[in-house]
Order: C-alpha cells, then structure tokens, then sequence
C-alpha cells in the first residue's frame, strides 16, 4: 500500500516546488499538498494519512494548532515539521508536538530520507496498536526524585552546567527530551549532538532553565499504574546500567567517544518502559495485562520513538534490540550487545542472582561471537563500580 | 531686671541663634556638598567662580583657587573651541538659566556637564547661581542603551529576514531539482526518438522503436514535465526576484550613518523597511502605503530607517493583540507627503489604541507595555530623540480606543533640500 503523505504550507511556491521535486515518488507515495490547517484537518478526515508535514506560521490555524489536532485525533499519523522559523519560543511551543522538527531550507532529498526513514521504524512495531502508543507521547516524564533535582540544581546559582548535565545524563526521559530539543533543526546545530555533555553546554544554564521552568521540558513523572513497575525504579535501572556500559565499553578497549555512545544507548535502553507508563497513567481501564505488554513491547516502542524523535540509527538499533543484540545489522560486539550484558549483568546484581546459571543473556549470543569468556571481566567491571559508587 | 542681667540674657540669645545659624547652616552645605551636583556662584561678567563647592575639585581636578581666578570659564570652557556655548553665557537674561556644555578637565579630558540655575544682575555683574552636574557617564549609558536597542532590532530582523528568504530559497532549490532530474528524463526520451528516426531511415524496426519512444515518454512523465518545468522556472525566477529585493533593502536599510545629514529619499526608506520587516506583519496586516511625492529630505536615514521600522513593528503589534489567532488581518497604512516646510510621514494602525492612561508616558525611556522579553521600551524614547533632537522635527500621535493609533514623523524639508539634491542626481 502506498505511503499517504499530507503537506501542508500556506506558501503556494513551496507546495507546487516540493509537488514537482517529489514527483518521482508518485509511485510509493500518495501525496497530497493543502495551503492551510482547516484543509489538512478536512483530508485526514476523509482518509488518514501515515505522515504529516506542516509549516509552522500560516494564517488562521498555524502548525502547532494543526499538529495538536492531529496528535489528538490521529496519533499514528507521523507529525513532522518544517518551518523556516528560527524563533525558539514557537518552537518549543511545538517540540511536545511534532516528532521531528526540519529547518528550511531543507533539501528534498533530507525530507524525503525523514520521511522514508518514518516508514521503515514502522516494520520495528509488531502491531499498529503500538504506533497509536508511541503517537500520543508528547514529553516523557522523569522519576520524581531525578526532577527535584534537577530543579534543586537550576535554582541553585552555585550550580554548574557539569552538575546539571550529570542529573540529565542518569535520566532517561530527560535525556531523551534534551537530545530531541537540541538536535531539533531550529536549535540551528548543523551536527548531531550525540552526548548530554555537549548537549547542556549547548544550551547554556539560563536556555535549561528557561526550557525546564517554562516550557516543561522535563516533567515529574506520577504513579504509572502498573503494578511493580515506578519511574524511580526504572531511573536506578538507568543510572546503573549507563555506568555499567560504559565500563564494559571501556574494558574492551573502545574509544572514549564510543564508551560515552554506549552510556547514551544503555541510558535510553528503556525508554519504551517511559512509553508504557505514560499510557498506563492515562488510561488505567487498559484490559490488556500491561505488565506483559510492557516486557514484551518496550524494546521496539523505544526505538520507534527515539527513530521519529531523529535520534542516530545506531542508538536506535541498540535500544530496538537490547534483548536481541543478533538482530541488529551492526556486526560484532556492537553498542546493541554492550547495552545487553550491561542491562543483563545489573539486573542479575539487583536480584542477587549473580551466582545463577541463567544470566539472561540471548542464547548462543557471546559464544556466536567467541566472546563467552570476556563474561566475567565484565562482571569484575561492573562490580568494581558499584563498591565505587557505593563508597561515593 | 538690670541692663547687666539683660545684656547676658542678650549675649546668650546671640550666641544661641547664632550656633542654630551655624547648624543650619552646616545643615546646608552637607546638603549642598554631599551630592553629585555642584553648587556654584558664576560671575559671567569677570568669567570667574565667586563660589564652587568642593565636589569640583574632585571631579575636574583644578584647585579652588584656579575656580576663582578671572579667566576660570575660559579655562574650563575655551572661547575658541566652543563659540556657540560661550555666547550662551555671554548673552544669557536675567532669569532661568539651562545649559549643557562640554567641560575640560584639567588633564584635558572632556566631560559633558549639565549646568541649571538662575541669572541676576548683582552690582553691575552679571552673576549666575545654581547648580552643574557631570552627565557624562549618565551620556555614555545612554548611546550603550541605544546601541543595544538597536542591536535588538537588528536581531530581531535577521531572524525575519532569514525567514523571508528561507521560503524562496526552499522553493527555488525544489524547483531546481525538479528541473535536473526532468533533463535526464527528457535526455531518455530524446535518445529513444532519436533512435526511431534512426529506425526510419534505415528501416529498421521501426514499430518497435516506436514502442520504445512511446514507453520512454511514459516512464519520464513527458506531459508533467512539459507541464510543469516552466513553471518551475517562472517560480524559480519569481523566487530569486524575491531574494534579490530583500537582499537590496537589507543593504538599504542598513545604510551606515555619516556624521552630517545626507539628503534622503524617504519613500524609498519606507519601502525598503517594508520589505525588511515583512515578516513582522504579513500575518497580521495588510499594508497599505500612501506615498506621496517627497523632495530629498537631509537626514540621518539609518536612523530614521530605525524610526520607521519601530513604529512598523508597534503598528503590528498592536494589530496582532486585536486579531489574535483569528487569522484576519488587520489594516497597516504608510502615508508620506509634503506639508509646507516639512515632510509627514505617517504609520496608521487598526490595533486597540493607547490606552489614556498610558499616553503620557509612551516616550518615557524604560516605559513599556509589552511583555517581559518582547520590547525594552527604549524604541519610542529612542524614536524621538532622533527625530527631535537630532532632525529638529516632532514626532506625535493620534490614537482612538479599539480604533487604532497613529503615529506623524515631521522632519524639517530645510533649505539645503534642493540643491545638494540637483548635485546629486547630475552626479
């Protein structure tokens, strides 16, 4: 079935220029071009469309009205932005909106990869009901503890962007938010920023500030409704599985820069868990037992999210198959097997099991990579840290 | 009562009143003297100081002795250096006196100093008495204020303008490529009839060729592209046209100020302004520019641009808190035109008017309405300055609740508006 692409722009030069350069798609796309938001919302009644690109400041209904909308009323429609507006206060207007935000000029050919890049995380999901899940997330929340701190941080005048970047850095829903702000187009960073680091100091303390106090870019997170499962467990899952994958990466001799990638990909690894419990909290009467939902699907909503959100393939990869690591296209040892042991490794820790046979581990993974005895290195790795961080 | 005991009595009275004398005295001159301001009596007949507080020694470096000397204004304010300022003095009446002046100090630094007082005739002197106080500091914040206005302003513009360009930019590229991978179609289907005529005249297979001709036609979309590709490239040319002119009133309206007045045309500052704050109004007014017939008009025109973009942006601002998201616009009318002696411009808008209470203070530096981070509310004290100050012209309005205010620029035509012009133009 063809791919049914809605854009809309009140400029009509751009939608007969982009009709004209995508031209040589009509055969997988079905595209239509509408110059306003009233007419968007009309197509998609009549027929839904898989993706959405909106401009953002149009006369009468403007990009963000129109994006909520559809947000709301179709959420596995893929809300893609493309504004040539770099005023940050609109933007961040639209940032819990739009999944992924292109700056004009765009060359057709990179909206043209976004848009196939959208379609092809779909084949992650093994059902359409999870598309809808991912769709209606606008920003993650953060276990509560994590947000007290960092506010505690942003309204400490001593505090250093250092400081800020570590409390970021541990939580997953404040990273994820963080890095789909910066790398957004209209922050204006023509490279991808790839580490909380850079990230923060990026913004600068006054920008975080004015992002967490004003705009709720991170926001506390409330009971999940699922049973067994909180934010503040899963923000200590994080912060030791990050640590743990950094040392493994570091053990194995990789470059600093590929240690801080695997602590991003291990920090993120549950992201879909975040997913899941925003759901649950919305909608309690869910029927289907969560729980197994949640160990089951959080792997691939994690990644779809994080792949609409424009977060690298690799990241995505590693989060798409950190219970699976054979699957991912990378070869080797890669960041999909780090984020694995490291998850694995302190999993065991947490349940005392680390004297168990079943470590957990995809069968056959390590041995398939002739790595079976690096296990225990690794696990004297990851250890160490906890005596560190438990004298710390 | 013996005269005795009424003579101490007398004596103790004396002495009483004369230490309340002296405690207010001293009461005075810690008043006089603990301030910035420093208290003077001038003898303008004799250019010297009969009194100068204390603060003068601190702050221009020259002994009260010197202060005192005949000659001391020559001294602090050479003649020769500054002619007009002297004549001021020279020529002041009795009664209020107000003045700036330029003040040397005694290394020879300038100052600037704010001199306010009362004029009299004292035993055949004139005599001047009040206070000077040195503005300099309070001077060079205020141009470090200005200029961050400006750079706001001109912040705020680039981000619109990189806006207004973006839009042809994205277009013109799309067009663009269109056009390329059109040529590579159109290069297939030529070569497959170019291949058919060769069939024709070695007759060869000719229906095969055919087919292939007519299979090539099909697979480049012939018809789209013979359809579109024009119109790609009037879109593209129209596109360019647009940069070319944002481009050309960016340069305009960026006109670098010389130190003397330069005779201007003003409609074509307004419609240079217009394009550059564009993106300031397009979605919530319409304009509608009433240019009259202007003779040059000497001015500083960078500022006077920053004068017009200001009101520009007020006018649609103003505009924008009626029509909110309703997605109607509002009506933004330029008017220029000549009114004796002077050239009106005015910028008319359809918003909510200025609000009674506020109309006296709308030129008031610091004095805004806006939210935090939306304006300074240096713009209307600044557009003023210039106009008045700088251009000896006024600058008012006119405003109507739920009407719309306007705003009249009159700048003084001169009598040097013609013949620089002619030079000008035959140059």
């Amino acid at each position: 079935m063809n791919t049914r692409i809605v854009f809309v722009d009140d400029e009509l030069n751009i939608l007969q220029a982009m009709g004209r350069s995508f031209h040589g798609m009509r055969n997988e796309w079905n595209m239509e071009f509408l110059s306003s938001g009233a007419a968007a919302l009309d197509s998609l009644s009549k027929a839904p469309a898989d993706v959405i690109v909106s401009d953002m400041r149009m006369p009468g209904m403007d990009g963000w009205q129109l994006l909520a909308e559809v947000k709301k009323r179709y959420p596995q429609t893929v809300r893609l932005v493309l504004s040539g507006h770099a005023d940050p206060s609109s933007v961040m207007r639209a940032v819990g909106t739009a999944q992924l935000y292109l700056a004009k000029p765009c060359e057709s050919g990179s909206l043209k990869a976004a848009i196939v890049q959208t379609q092809m995380l779909r084949q992650l999901l093994s059902s359409d009901r999870l598309a809808l899940l991912v769709g209606e997330v606008g920003m993650l929340p953060s276990a509560p503890t994590a947000f007290q701190e960092i506010l505690a941080c942003l309204q400490n005048p001593a505090a250093s962007l250092t400081d800020a970047a570590q409390i970021i850095g541990r939580d997953v829903a404040m990273t994820a938010n963080i890095m789909k702000l910066v790398n957004s187009a209209f922050f204006g960073s023509r490279r991808p920023i790839t580490t909380i680091d850079r990230a923060v100091a990026y913004l600068g303390m006054d920008t975080l500030g004015a992002l967490v106090l004003g705009h709720g870019v991170f926001q506390s997170g409330v009971a999940t409704g699922i049973d067994g499962f909180s934010l503040e467990q899963l923000w200590q899952h994080t912060e030791q599985t990050a640590a743990a994958a950094r040392a493994i990466a570091l053990s194995e001799n990789l470059s600093g820069a590929r240690a801080d990638e695997a602590f991003l990909a291990a920090v993120l690894h549950d992201v879909g868990k975040v997913v899941f419990a925003t759901k649950a909290a919305a909608l309690p009467n869910e029927t289907l037992d969560v729980v197994a939902q949640m160990e089951a699907h959080h792997a691939e909503v994690g990644a779809y999210l994080l792949g609409l959100w424009g977060f690298p393939n690799s990241i995505v990869e590693a989060v798409a198959f950190h219970h699976t690591p054979n699957r991912a296209s990378e070869k080797g040892f890669g960041l999909s097997g780090i984020v694995h042991v490291a998850d694995r490794l302190v999993h065991l820790r947490s349940e005392h099991r680390s004297t168990s046979i079943d470590t957990g581990l995809q069968p056959g993974y390590l041995e398939g990579l002739g790595l079976e005895h690096c296990l225990p290195k690794w696990s004297a790795a990851v250890e160490s840290l906890d005596d560190r961080m438990a004298a710390a | 009562m013996s005269a005795a005991t009424e003579c101490v009595r007398l004596e103790h009275l004396v002495l009483e009143r004369t230490r309340a004398l002296e405690q207010s005295r001293e009461m005075y001159r810690l008043m006089a003297e603990s301030t910035k301001a420093i208290p003077f009596i001038l003898d303008i007949t004799h250019g010297r100081f009969s009194h100068i507080g204390p603060q003068a020694v601190a702050s221009f470096g020259f002994p009260e002795f010197q202060w005192k000397e005949s000659g001391a204004l020559d001294v602090i304010i050479p003649r020769q250096s500054n002619p007009e300022v002297r004549e001021r003095f020279d020529e002041c009446e009795c009664g209020p006196f107000e003045c700036l002046t330029p003040l040397v100090h005694i290394d020879g630094r300038r100052a600037e100093v704010r001199w306010t007082g009362t004029c009299e005739w004292v035993e055949g002197a004139k005599m001047l008495r009040g206070l000077m106080l040195d503005i300099t500091e309070v001077r060079r914040r205020g141009l470090e204020v200005a200029a961050s206005q400006k750079l706001e302003s001109v912040g705020r513009l680039a981000a619109g303008v990189a806006h207004e360009i973006n839009t042809p930019v994205q277009f013109v590229t799309d067009n663009v490529h269109f056009v390329r991978t059109s040529m590579t179609d159109i290069a297939a289907v030529v070569l497959a009839y170019r291949a058919l005529q060769h069939a024709v005249q070695s007759q060869g297979d000719v229906i095969g060729a055919a087919q292939r001709a007519a299979e090539a036609e099909m697979s480049a979309d012939l018809d789209y592209i013979l359809e579109n590709a024009p119109l790609a490239i009037e879109s593209s040319i129209e596109g360019l046209g647009r940069i070319a002119t944002i481009v050309r009133s960016m340069k305009e309206f960026a006109h670098p100020d010389q130190a003397v007045k330069q005779p201007a045309d003003l409609n074509q500052a307004i419609r240079s302004t217009l394009v550059v704050a564009h993106n300031e109004y397009k979605y919530v007014a319409q304009i509608d520019a009433q240019l009259g017939d202007l003779p040059l008009v000497p001015c500083h025109l960078g500022e006077i641009n920053q004068v017009i973009l200001n009101l520009l942006v007020n006018a649609s601002h103003a505009i924008a808190d009626v029509v909110k998201d309703t997605g109607n616009l509002g009506k933004l009318t330029v008017r220029s035109g000549v009114d004796g002696e002077h050239v009106e411009i005015s910028i008319s808008d359809t918003g909510m008017g200025i609000p009674e209470a506020v109309r006296a203070k709308i030129f008031d530096p610091f004095f805004t309405t806006k939210e935090v981070g939306k304006g300074t509310g240096q713009g209307l004290a600044i557009a003023r300055s210039v106009i008045v100050n700088k251009h000896g012209g006024t600058l008012r309005f006119e405003t109507e609740c739920n009407k719309g205010t306007t705003f009249f620029i009159r700048l003084p035509i001169g009598e040097m508006g013609a013949a620089p012009v002619i030079d000008k133009i035959a140059a």
